[in-house]
């Protein structure tokens, strides 16, 4: 993430789409909203344009290091969650599923092996 | 279909390398969410509840695949369901049997029933949205034809448990009709025989031998307003007349006396006042003989309903309020005193246990409804007590009916689809991510009534402001102060408060 | 299996004999322990017969010249064998008898006190517990059922458990399994028409980790089996009781393992943690396993603190009261078959001898902290 601008009426940051899906940067500023406003544009070939308006009349220096801090920490965090979120969805869909599944529909057999030599078998 | 029965068999003992070896080399993730306790700590919380405190970035070395397979963290987290060595953990059903426990309250549907029996009262609260002081009996006592109404609508409930709570104004000046509902439902329980405890909600003030001996007959809880000791109660609670605390503390006696000590439980308000005061409102309470408090937030309906700024700063000040009152009472418990907050040991039981508390502010999807109905004296139905305190300055957003429409229409209408449909956490912006999200709730009404919107802004909430401080707290103290605060928790989850 | 026996000369039978023990009363099923001094022939009416004396001819089966008969009781169930040696198979003074059901295991636990051996025995030891079953009185507190792995009787663990409800409706039945069979809901299905509230299953868990667990018990899946089979147990309301055995694998994970039963399996009756029985493979796998008690103390008590907070019932089985911290000894429990308790001479001077959970008179090694208290 680069500041592109800064002055008490305005903080522009550019943050490359490659890295920060869309998602996680709305995550991010959502959690911003009672310090700033903020707009999300596209920035060719590969960016998006982060724009960060003062709520009041000006930002004070303060307000303008916090909102860097926590957009910083904010965009790798939600990344974080993002990765977790695509990597686990159906897993989690699964577990509801099954949670919620009152007849036994979703049961589902061990796939593991017993091992017994003279060859007792539990499913029969 | 793999055949179950191993044929590489020998009786040989194999090294741990071996069993090693045979598990995969690469593991996968489970859905957990974190959440940044302190400068250095960061908590990871799984589907179900279960959290484990670990360094910062600890979230981000797993999902990059950093952690090693012979260190004590794997193990935890692998023991702990945060990440499988199968793409599908091969103790799905494990999980998704603590995850249906963890919805529980969503299987048995309504079961506290709130009679609202008269807005009449003989105190004048400051803080009181609803009561009516001296008013004529007719209009503000709810009519014979609404109870009954009211009743049957509860015994379509389908839950075993049912919850008869009554409440005004103060109830009891319309003991009649308290009377009257509890020996109805008594005979038609005959038939439904479901598990039904009553609760009379009181301030104690107007108790007689004969009410007492019919909370005795029927085993009804009697549940008081105490603010704390006599300045603080007396000027939250104005009566004219006798002071309030002391007709309050004689109240209890006496009703400890005729019913036993147990029967009696009190409510605190805060107030502006109170959060000054919070080891002295403790102390009062442990002085009545009482084994736990509810450190409650100052209410936001009424007065400073849409002061989002004013809201944020009483938040805070509360905040500092709890954890001194919390560290109080941890003290007491040091020295011996069983004594327990009750808003702690709810979210407790959410963190430490497989287990969880069905407390209204604090299910996803909402208790509104589903958990709690409101039977108001005007024959008005509400989704919870804070709806009907909206009613009364004329935003009638939660009111579901009228009790003489039927079931379907009040409980699976319109109305507590759309309550219900904005209190799920699990879909609100904020809450999807939050590491907190087992522990909490979703609180429509608040929401609505501070910001105008059911689903409402997380970073504008005083909801969340509270509740994420609150558990980013215990969690600190678990993690720092593990031992004793611990074991001191633990008690507060299992031990009965009397 | 009950290790106390007598040997004597047999005759007149080349079968397993099995029998209920009597000092006169003649009955079909009676095996008489004979104490006359003439050569007189005092089978009528009896099963079989036990002498000291030395016999050359008898009617029905006798063992005989048997230098020092057991102490036995009326009423206790013995099996005389083709070769002369007589083996008590129940006492109906003793609350620790057991039905042994199966030599087979499908694990092969480090430290099994009873190591498996690859035989179909099954039906025959189905045979000898069936008789066993049919001679005992209906007043037994409680049977054990144990082996080797029990379940891997398929139907016959069935029939034996549907067999003891039958003749034995108020005696309580506990049984010694891994639980990994019951990972299979077909299986748990089966179990549930036979079980009752009176039926107790001991199921041993070692760690919360599974790669740990399957080392332990030299079996690949089975923590997941384990575990799967508690729950298809709790979901048909089958009472169980956890056992840890304490040794140098287990220790170190106990407050983790805590918590694991607690957040997982809070349903379970009870949770044990056993002293390790020095006999068997352990001192084959000295190594690996042994650890002075005195060593896995602060560990122990997290763990047994947790449970107890969070309302699990807990114990101690096998263990010495001088190698538990104070605040444990509550949960210390004489668990120790009388007839396999010792204790060391120097605990003779110990005031809390009589409270003490002792040594397995089995086991070949012992601490060298044991003090008395």
């Amino acid at each position: 993430m680069d500041v592109l601008a800064s002055t008490d009426e305005l903080l522009q940051f550019i943050v490359n789409e490659d890295i920060y899906s869309e998602t996680v940067i709305f995550k991010t500023i959502y959690w911003l909203a009672p310090i700033a406003s903020f707009d999300i544009l596209k920035f060719p070939p590969k960016s998006f344009l982060i724009t960060a308006r003062p709520n009041t009349a000006s930002f004070s220096e303060e307000i303008k290091k916090e909102i860097e801090i926590q957009l910083r920490k904010g965009l790798v965090d939600f990344k974080v969650r993002d990765l977790i979120n695509q990597e686990t969805s159906s897993v989690r869909s699964m577990i509801i599923a099954k949670a919620f599944d009152n007849d036994g529909f979703l049961d589902i057999e061990p796939q593991s092996q017993i091992s017994d030599p003279i060859g007792f078998d539990p499913t029969r | 279909m793999k055949n179950i029965i191993s044929n590489t068999y020998s009786r040989k003992f194999r090294g741990i390398s071996t069993f090693e070896s045979e598990a995969e080399s690469i593991y996968f993730l489970l859905p957990f969410k974190f959440h940044s306790i302190s400068i250095d700590r960061e908590v990871l919380v799984n589907e179900i509840g279960d959290y484990l405190i670990v360094p910062q970035g600890t979230a981000k070395a797993i999902v990059h695949r950093e952690i090693d397979f012979s260190s004590n963290l794997y193990r935890d987290l692998v023991a702990n369901f945060f990440i499988s060595p199968t793409p599908v953990p091969e103790l799905l059903n494990v999980i998704s049997t603590r995850y249906r426990t963890k919805k529980k309250s969503l299987g048995s549907f309504t079961s506290l029933h709130i009679f609202v029996v008269t807005l009449r009262c003989n105190h004048s609260c400051h803080y009181c949205q609803v009561s009516r002081a001296a008013e004529s009996k007719s209009e503000f006592d709810i009519s014979y034809k609404d109870l009954d109404a009211g009743i049957n609508h509860m015994f379509l409930s389908p839950s075993e448990e049912l919850t008869v709570e009554f409440q005004g104004g103060e109830p009891l000046l319309a003991f009649d009709k308290v009377r009257y509902a509890v020996e109805r439902i008594q005979l038609l329980n005959e038939d439904f025989k479901k598990e039904i405890s009553y609760v009379i909600c009181t301030n104690s003030t107007i108790l007689n031998d004969e009410i007492l001996l019919f909370c005795k007959n029927y085993n009804i809880l009697i549940s008081t307003s105490l603010d704390g000791p006599a300045f603080i109660h007396n000027a939250n609670r104005f009566k004219s007349g006798r002071a309030s605390y002391d007709l309050v503390i004689e109240g209890i006696d006496r009703t400890r006396q005729a019913l036993g000590h147990d029967k009696v439980s009190a409510l605190m308000t805060t107030t502006a006042l109170s959060l000054k005061y919070p080891k002295e409102i403790i102390d009062n309470y442990v002085e009545n003989g009482f084994g736990n408090i509810f450190l409650r937030p100052i209410s936001p309906y009424g007065f400073a309903l849409k002061n989002q700024k004013k809201n944020h700063y009483q938040t805070a000040e509360f905040l500092d309020f709890y954890k001194q009152g919390l560290e109080h009472i941890l003290n007491l418990n040091a020295q011996g005193v069983f004594f327990k907050e009750d808003y702690t040991s709810i979210i407790l039981q959410k963190i430490l246990t497989p287990f969880t508390e069905n407390y209204v502010d604090l299910q996803s999807p909402t208790g509104l409804v589903s958990s709690v109905i409101v039977f108001n004296y005007d024959g008005f139905v509400y989704a919870s007590d804070e709806s009907r305190m909206l009613a009364e300055i004329k935003d009638y957003t939660f009111q579901l009916g009228h009790v003489t429409q039927p079931y379907e229409e009040l409980f699976l209408g319109d109305k507590a689809k759309q309550i219900l449909n904005n209190g799920v956490a699990e879909c609100l912006a904020g809450c999807s991510d939050c590491a907190f999200l087992t522990y909490c709730g979703a609180d429509p009404v608040l929401h609505y009534a501070t910001q105008n919107d059911m689903q409402g802004h997380r970073a504008f909430s005083i909801f969340c402001k509270k509740n994420m401080e609150i558990i980013r707290y215990l969690f600190e103290m678990l993690d720092i102060r593990k031992g004793y605060v611990e074991s001191t928790f633990q008690s507060w989850i299992h031990k009965p408060a009397a | 299996m009950m290790e106390l026996r007598s040997k004597g000369k047999p005759l007149s039978f080349t079968q397993p004999i099995i029998g209920r023990i009597t000092y006169g009363l003649a009955a079909e099923s009676s095996i008489l322990i004979d104490h006359s001094l003439d050569n007189t022939d005092v089978s009528d009416g009896y099963l079989a017969v036990l002498t000291k004396r030395s016999v050359t001819t008898h009617l029905s089966p006798i063992i005989h010249s048997i230098p020092s008969i057991q102490p036995l009781s009326e009423g206790d169930v013995i099996m005389m064998l083709p070769n002369g040696i007589i083996q008590t198979l129940f006492r109906v003074n003793s609350l620790d008898n057991t039905l042994f059901t199966t030599d087979r295991c499908n694990s092969n636990c480090l430290m099994c006190s009873q190591p498996p051996k690859d035989i179909d025995d099954i039906e025959y030891y189905y045979n000898v517990n069936h008789q066993v079953i049919s001679l005992i009185p209906s007043t037994t507190e409680i049977i054990g059922i144990t082996g080797g792995e029990p379940t891997l009787l398929g139907k016959r663990f069935f029939d034996m458990i549907s067999h003891i409800n039958r003749k034995l409706p108020a005696t309580t039945i506990h049984i010694l399994t891994n639980g990994r069979s019951f990972a299979w809901k077909n299986f748990t299905t089966r179990f549930e028409s036979v079980n009752s509230s009176n039926l107790v299953l001991g199921i041993p868990l070692y760690s919360d980790y599974y790669l740990d667990h399957d080392y332990i018990v030299q079996a690949s899946h089975a923590f997941n089996q384990t575990v799967l089979g508690l729950h298809n147990l709790a979901s048909i309301g089958a009472r169980i009781e956890l056992r840890v055995v304490l040794h140098k694998l287990t220790f170190k994970r106990l407050p983790e393992l805590a918590k694991f039963i607690f957040l997982n399996l809070p349903f379970v009756e009870q949770v044990a943690f056993m002293g390790l029985e020095y006999t068997g493979y352990t001192p084959h796998n000295d190594k690996l396993l042994w650890i002075d008690p005195l060593e896995y103390a602060d560990e122990l008590d997290i763990a047994v603190t947790y449970l107890n907070n969070n309302g699990i019932n807990v114990s101690i089985y096998n263990h010495p009261l001088c190698l538990l911290p104070k605040p444990m000894w509550r949960f210390s429990v004489k668990s120790i078959s009388d007839w396999k308790r010792h204790f060391l001479p120097k605990c003779d001077s110990c005031l809390v001898k009589a409270d003490c959970g002792g040594i397995f008179a089995t086991s070949r090694k012992v601490s060298l902290n044991i003090n008395p208290q």
